[in-house]
């Protein structure tokens, strides 16, 4: 009994094998090509954005640097100035 | 490898393959592309541990599974909103048939058992599209699916016994 269905599924499932192959649109090729030009523009955008952002994170960095040792400078002259002033006195 | 030569010797492959998953010509076409992308991106970190026409039977078997779950995904969520907006009328199918392989006098038949093969797991579904549309010998089957051909006999027998039972419902239901 059991053999007899399964032999009446196979049967059924052979008329899958009536399926036919069929040729692949043309014009995917073009389309495919289209797909990985467009990937490749968002990749490149994806890199002109980071490498924008790297340089701004270098000029901030640059900047607090650079305007931290000014600022320093400035106090140790004014330090430095006011020291000499007081030696003046003294003699 | 050369990327035109690949598509060229695979084009019909993967296109016949992806019908089988997705059975229409729209799907069949998105999920192509989708497969020669990622072949595209691919093929020079391609080892040689398998034939290339292996390697793109599973990249294929994938992504149309990918695509197949994402569809269904999106027309549950169509349905639930219906339901929400009271319009039932919309009813709740799967992706329509329109299998370009299929004849016009078997389309009624052969789409029964598609909706039939479309609720085996993906496992299962696989091995009855390779073994029985594809044609495939079971060793290339158990190749690509990566088990023994052992396990892909016992899997082909599970899916043609979930099968039928499927079927049978289906037919009540009718």
């Amino acid at each position: 009994m059991k053999v007899s269905s399964n032999n009446q599924m196979d049967k059924q499932l052979n008329i899958l094998q009536n399926i036919t192959r069929v040729e692949a649109p043309a014009h995917l090729y073009q389309a495919i090509m289209q797909k990985v030009k467009e990937q490749d523009l968002v990749s490149w955008h994806w890199v002109r954005g980071l490498a924008a952002a790297f340089l701004c994170l270098v000029a901030v960095e640059c900047y607090v640097l650079f305007s931290g040792t000014l600022v320093e400078e400035t106090v140790q002259t004014e330090e430095l100035m006011a020291m000499t002033d007081n030696f003046l006195y003294h003699e | 490898m050369n990327f035109q030569t690949l598509y060229e010797n695979n084009k019909n492959l993967v296109f016949n393959l992806a019908l089988q998953y997705v059975q229409n010509t729209e799907d069949a076409e998105e999920v192509t592309q989708d497969v020669f992308m990622k072949v595209y991106k691919k093929k020079d970190t391609f080892q040689k541990r398998s034939t290339a026409t292996t390697w793109i039977y599973r990249i294929t078997i994938n992504t149309a599974l990918d695509y197949v779950k994402a569809r269904n995904r999106k027309k549950r969520k169509a349905f639930v909103y219906a339901v929400r907006m009271d319009d039932e009328s919309k009813g709740f199918d799967m992706g329509h048939f329109d299998h370009p392989g299929v004849a016009l006098e078997q389309k009624e038949s052969i789409a029964g058992i598609f909706k039939g093969i479309n609720e085996l797991s993906e496992n299962q579904k696989t091995a009855v599209i390779l073994l029985k549309i594809e044609q495939l010998p079971i060793s290339e089957v158990a190749e690509i699916l990566n088990i023994s051909e052992k396990a892909t006999e016992s899997l082909f027998q599970r899916a043609k016994t979930n099968l039928k039972k499927i079927l049978q419902q289906n037919e009540e239901a009718v």
